[in-house]
Parts: structure tokens; sequence; C-alpha cells
């Protein structure tokens, strides 16, 4: 299945190759947890992140669907 | 008490007569200094009623213990007043140098009383003061007349003044210092403007008295590379703090054509990197920061191109840009450079901006109101405008100066529902159908829809664990639990300290509470504890609250716009949610805080272990 992965600031880097902005397009398996795709995208599990699925916060186990938007922010402070 | 230089001058604008007064210990003690000590001050010396723009308003400018001192962030004061833009207490804090400048002169602050007959500006120099004339500043836009100044008295002067839009009255005139840094919020450049005030210049070099001096340097240098460390820092430091833009925007809370929607379709024009790729000129740093949100930028392309200045700030791009549906990033900073001219608030400008573009796509406003100009939404030109116009008070920038307060007061036609204020300050740029609990911070914030009170904001929007209270955790942003209501209170009472202690907020999401204290007890000599810490901040909540209760505010007021309660959010994230459940959480909220739920007044018990008595009988009787 097809979801789109938004990656912010320094994470950029950790985008398929050949991603040419912040965001990718990708295609997973069924049942892929938020976990499971940060591991495969190489974003290191020491780095501090916040994970949002469709704008709302999610955890390592939360499940994938179809069309989710996963957005990934390294840790932030100010406003 | 160390950390304080004890004294406080007294300026009377009316007899142009300067005095200087002791701060008596018990109530150093109880309050420490900044907003604390300032809003004492306040309470006891501004009675009920009292016209904000009238002789008889204060305008107090208080540094705080820490303020001067080697601690990080150190570089902060407080300005204290009743606000001419909702009638409330007032607080507006800001960064830069001159704080520090200003308490090396030998004084902890200035109470200005009285108006002047005629526009003057204090200078304050090595344990003196004088009030000179400024016939030939007044008019003068910000850089201008810190310029001028620095030219009379010296380069090493550091100022802080009001713009154009002060004199005028704007009730969203801000007092400037640094040329670039703002006492932003409520309006206090307006209650300066009416004592024909123009500026205040400091020189000093009289060192704080520190009671521990090889502990508090010890501490404070520990801290300082500990947040020069922090990860949280990085972001900061890079992208200031527009870098905030994506994350609100992906959670569906970015006020979009004023608070109609909450994701904002251009957001990669406006966002940090836009900043940083197309603007950034250099990353500047306020007092003894290890950060360095501060942006100095320069607009390289366009009808602008080659003009220079600070900002913009998150706050500042979202109401300017966002909120007007403006994308021309360009466009906004030359807005926020006017506003930083004429002396005014970047988040109610724009607020009021965007009002009035939504008013005009409605009808409520029409080409014969404005003087002919189409104020559309995503109107980059008409932004610019617009902020200039209010800036002189000009044209239909008359009726902008208001606020949105009193222009839909005045426009009606519905437009009430849509003026995105509490307590007539313009709301900061997160809205709260994203995050509920947020909304419960506007709505009890004593100086009005506010957004640094608490900043509940931090562990909800931004997703920053706050150190400074044992636990700032959220757990559902759609269905607020009462535990969220004791964050909201903890957070307020904690981060008022930052105000009291002359420190930057953003320290308050790096260090905890005990190194805060550490500094403290090591800075004034007093046994300080986490508890006296906790209580302090609490005392000064209640203090402004009861300040505000004596002027007849009530739970009545601690509400919101009828758009955030009433309209469900169209789209994104936050879709179809309002902020539903409001009044229960002021239930809670106020059970938490000691106050009396029919009325949202402190009991007289609260006040009694606040050692607020004396207040007891004006709120109660």
């Amino acid at each position: 299945m097809d979801i789109e992965i938004k990656l912010f600031f320094d994470l950029i880097k950790y985008l398929p190759s050949g991603t040419d902005s912040n965001t990718a397009r990708i295609s997973v398996a069924e049942g892929t947890t938020v976990g499971s795709l940060i591991d495969s995208l190489n974003i290191p599990s020491e780095i501090q992140k916040t994970i949002l699925v469709n704008g709302v916060k999610a955890c390592n186990e939360t499940i994938i669907n179809e069309n989710d938007s996963i957005a990934v922010f390294p840790p932030m402070a100010g406003g | 008490m160390f950390g304080l230089m004890g004294k406080i001058l007294r300026v009377n604008l009316t007899e142009s007569k300067i005095t200087e007064e002791e701060i008596p210990e018990s109530m150093a003690r109880m309050f420490l200094g900044g907003g604390g000590l300032a809003t004492k001050y306040l309470y006891d010396e501004v009675k009920k009623g009292t016209d904000p723009l009238g002789p008889e308003n204060k305008l107090i400018f208080m540094t705080g213990p820490l303020t001067a001192t080697t601690c990080p962030s150190a570089g902060r004061y407080s300005v204290v007043s009743k606000s001419p833009l909702t009638g409330a207490w007032a607080q507006s804090n800001s960064g830069g140098f001159w704080g520090p400048e200003f308490k090396r002169t030998g004084f902890d602050g200035i109470i200005f009383e009285g108006a002047s007959p005629k526009p003057v500006y204090l200078v304050c120099e090595e344990g003196k003061a004088e009030l000179k004339d400024a016939g030939h500043l007044w008019g003068k836009k910000v850089p201008e007349t810190t310029d001028l100044i620095q030219e009379e008295l010296g380069k090493d002067f550091k100022v802080a003044c009001i713009g154009p839009a002060g004199e005028k009255l704007v009730r969203i005139a801000c007092i400037m210092n640094d040329t670039h840094r703002a006492a932003g919020r409520c309006g206090l450049g307006a209650v300066m403007g009416s004592k024909n005030l123009k500026a205040i210049a400091a020189k000093g070099s009289i060192p704080v008295k520190i009671a521990n001096p090889e502990a508090f340097k010890e501490v404070a240098k520990k801290q300082y590379q500990l947040i020069n460390d922090s990860m949280l820092k990085v972001g900061l430091e890079t992208h200031g703090t527009n870098l905030l833009l994506d994350m609100v925007n992906v959670r569906g809370g970015m006020p979009t054509r004023n608070w109609q929607i909450g994701m904002f379709e251009h957001v990669e024009k406006v966002n940090g990197p836009a900043l940083t790729d197309n603007l950034l000129k250099d990353r500047v740093a306020c007092y003894a920061c290890p950060i360095a949100c501060g942006r100095v930028s320069r607009i390289k392309t366009g009808k602008w191109a080659g003009k220079e200045g600070e900002g913009p700030e998150y706050e500042s791009v979202v109401l300017l840009g966002t909120a007007c549906d403006v994308d021309d990033l360009n466009a906004v900073t030359m807005a926020n450079f006017l506003c930083n001219e004429y002396g005014i608030d970047t988040i109610s400008a724009g607020s009021i901006i965007a009002f009035a573009m939504e008013c005009y796509e409605k009808g409520i406003l029409t080409k014969e109101d404005t003087g002919g100009i189409e104020i559309k939404f995503g109107d980059a030109d008409v932004l610019v405008e617009l902020t200039e116009k209010i800036g002189k008070r000009e044209g239909i920038g008359d009726l902008l100066s208001e606020g949105v307060k009193r222009m839909s007061e005045k426009l009606k036609k519905g437009s009430e529902e849509f003026a995105m204020h509490v307590k007539g300050l313009e709301l900061p740029a997160y809205d709260s159908r994203a995050v509920k609990i947020t909304g419960l911070g506007y709505a009890v914030a004593s100086r009005g829809g506010d957004h640094m009170t608490g900043y509940i904001q931090g562990p909800t929007f931004i997703d920053t664990p706050f150190l400074v209270v044992e636990d700032s955790k959220i757990d559902d942003v759609y269905s607020p639990k009462p535990h969220d209501t004791k964050v909201l209170n903890d957070l307020e009472n904690a981060l008022t300290m930052f105000d009291v202690t002359g420190t930057c907020k953003f320290m308050g999401l790096m260090l905890d509470a005990k190194e805060w204290v550490n500094l403290i007890a090591n800075v004034t000599g007093l046994e300080f504890t986490i508890e006296d810490f906790r209580k302090t901040g609490e005392r000064v909540v209640n203090l402004a609250r009861a300040f505000n209760m004596r002027d007849g505010f009530s739970r009545a007021d601690d509400t919101l716009p009828g758009r955030l309660m009433k309209e469900p959010m169209p789209e994104g994230p936050a879709k179809g949610h309002v902020v539903d459940s409001l009044d229960t959480l002021l239930d809670h909220y106020y059970e938490e805080r000691g106050w009396d739920k029919a009325s949202g007044k402190p009991t007289a018990d609260k006040l009694k272990e606040l050692g607020l008595e004396n207040t007891i009988a004006d709120i109660w009787n």
C-alpha cells in the first residue's frame, strides 16, 4: 500500500534517494508499524523525534494504513 | 536581598520630579522582582477604575534578581501597567540588552506616574537619572529615535522607546528596546505615549551583588553549557522560532484566513527553511544567551529589496502571513519591519488585518469605509499598506488601531464571532480546536488571549517536555482531562518565575525547577526551595487575577471567540472539532487554583495562604 512520508529539518537526509523535497510517497506492506517504517528509513533510534500520523501524535506501535501521512520531526522548542 | 540593586526610581512626569526609593525587604522576599514586584506596586498604587491612558495609570519597568548576571538568558525585563487594549492587568516582557544595562545603572526598576506636559525622555547613568526634552524625537520611528539618542549621549547607551504608534495612542503599540526587541503585547507603548514619555536611555556598570558569587558562577556556567549542548537549541538557532510552523500546520492548528481553516496550503513558502534560505543575514543572541534564536533579515528581491531588520518570529509569520492568507515572505517580513519601526505588536497587527480582510470579504467593511482599499485575503501589498496605516493611525488605520474587540463592537453584523481575542487581546498563532487545552490557557490568562503565561502549547502542539514542572504530559489533545488543567496551572506558576527573575522562558524548557532554585538561592542568598519557587509564581498569578477582579472582571470574561467554540474546523486533523468543554475545564481549573467557581475570584483562603490578605476586601466586599 502507498503512504506519504514527510521528514523535517535534519531528518530530510533519511528520505529515499532522489527525493527532491521533504515529502515522498512510498509503498509499504500492510500491517507496517511506525517503528518499522522509521527503521526501514535508517533513522537512528537514538535520535529523539516526534511522529505524527495524519497530524495526530503516534508511537512506534501505531499501525499505518493506506494513504496515511507520516510526519517526523526532530526535537523542537520555541514559539 | 542580594541579586537586587535594592532601589527603584519613581518618576513623576507631571512634576518632572525624580526620587529614589528602597524596595522593602519583605516585599522583595515575597515577589522577588521583575513582573512579580511590578505587579505588587501596580496593585497597591493603581486604583480600581483607573483610565489606562490617564495620568493616574502607572507604567512600571522592572528587572529581576537574575537580570544582568551570568545566568543563561538573564537579559530580560518586564513592563507592567493597566492595558489600554484590555482594561486588565498587563505585563509585557523583552530581551535584548536594555534590561541588564538599565539594572547596572543601580536600580531594579522605574515607576512612571502622571503625564508630562511636553515630550521627554529619561536618561539613567551610573546611579543618576534625569529627564530631557524629547521634542526633537517626537514623531520619529524607533530606529531613528534610537540613533538620535545614541548620537546625543553615546553609542554605549541602550535605548527603550516608543515609535509614532505609541505617541498616537494606538492600542496595540509596544515598547521597543535595542531597536529590534519588543515588549510587544497589551499596548503598553500607548501608555508610555499618553505620558509624553518617548524613551529611556541607560548606561551603567554597577555590578549586581551576588550572595554566593563562586557557587553562582559555577552553577550558571554549568547551566549555560547544558543549554549550549542541548538538541533543543539546534533548531532554534538554525531556523529561529519560525521552525515551529511546519509542526503546527501538520497538526491542523495553523490560523489561516482569520482562523477560518487550520492548514496553510503554501507553508513551504513561509516556514523556517524558507526564512533561512531567502532572508536570513545573521543570527543574533540576547544578553547571556547560548541559543541565538534572533534573526537579522534582509529582503533581497522585489520592491522592498535592500530593506533590513530583525525578525520575523514564528508568531509574526503566522499572524501577518497565514492568518492573512499571504504567502509572500518578503511582504510578511516587510510588515514585520514596519511593526518594529512604528512600534506595534506584530501578533495584534496581523490579527487585526486578518479580521479586517474577513469583514471585507463578508461586506461588513466596504471600500467606502477603507478609503478605497480593497482589503482582500492574500493581498501582500494591502498587508504592508495596512500595517503602515495602523502605525500612523491614518485613514482606515484609525479604526484598526483600536484592536479587533473594539472594531467588532463598532462594526457588529456578527463580526464579534470571528474577532479573535480574549479580553481584548488578539490571540497568538495556535488554533485551540486542534489542541483544546490551549483554549483554557487563552481564556484564563490575566493579560488576555496569550500563550506565554502558561505556554501549554509547548507540551502539546510541539511535543516539548517542560522540565520546570513535575508533569507536563497531555495525553489526548482533543479530549482534555481534569489532569490537564493541573498541568496548565503548574506551568503558569512556573513560567511566571521567568518574568519574575528576568530570564527567558525558552530556558524553562531545558532546565528543571531544582536548577532554577539553585540559581535563585545563590543569587539572592535566600533559603529558596522548589516549594518557594512554585508558591512565588502562584502568588504573582493570583495578585494579577485579583487586580482584574477588583476592576470588575469575572468568570464571564474567561471565554473564547465564538469561532473556536461553535464553528467546527472544516478540514485537516482537527476536522469537526470545536472547543466544546470550556465550562467544564474552567470548573476543574478554578478548583485546582482555589478560586470560586461562580465568580472566578480567588477565595479568601487561597489569598491568605499566599500572603495576599490585603486583596480580600477589595475583591470580595
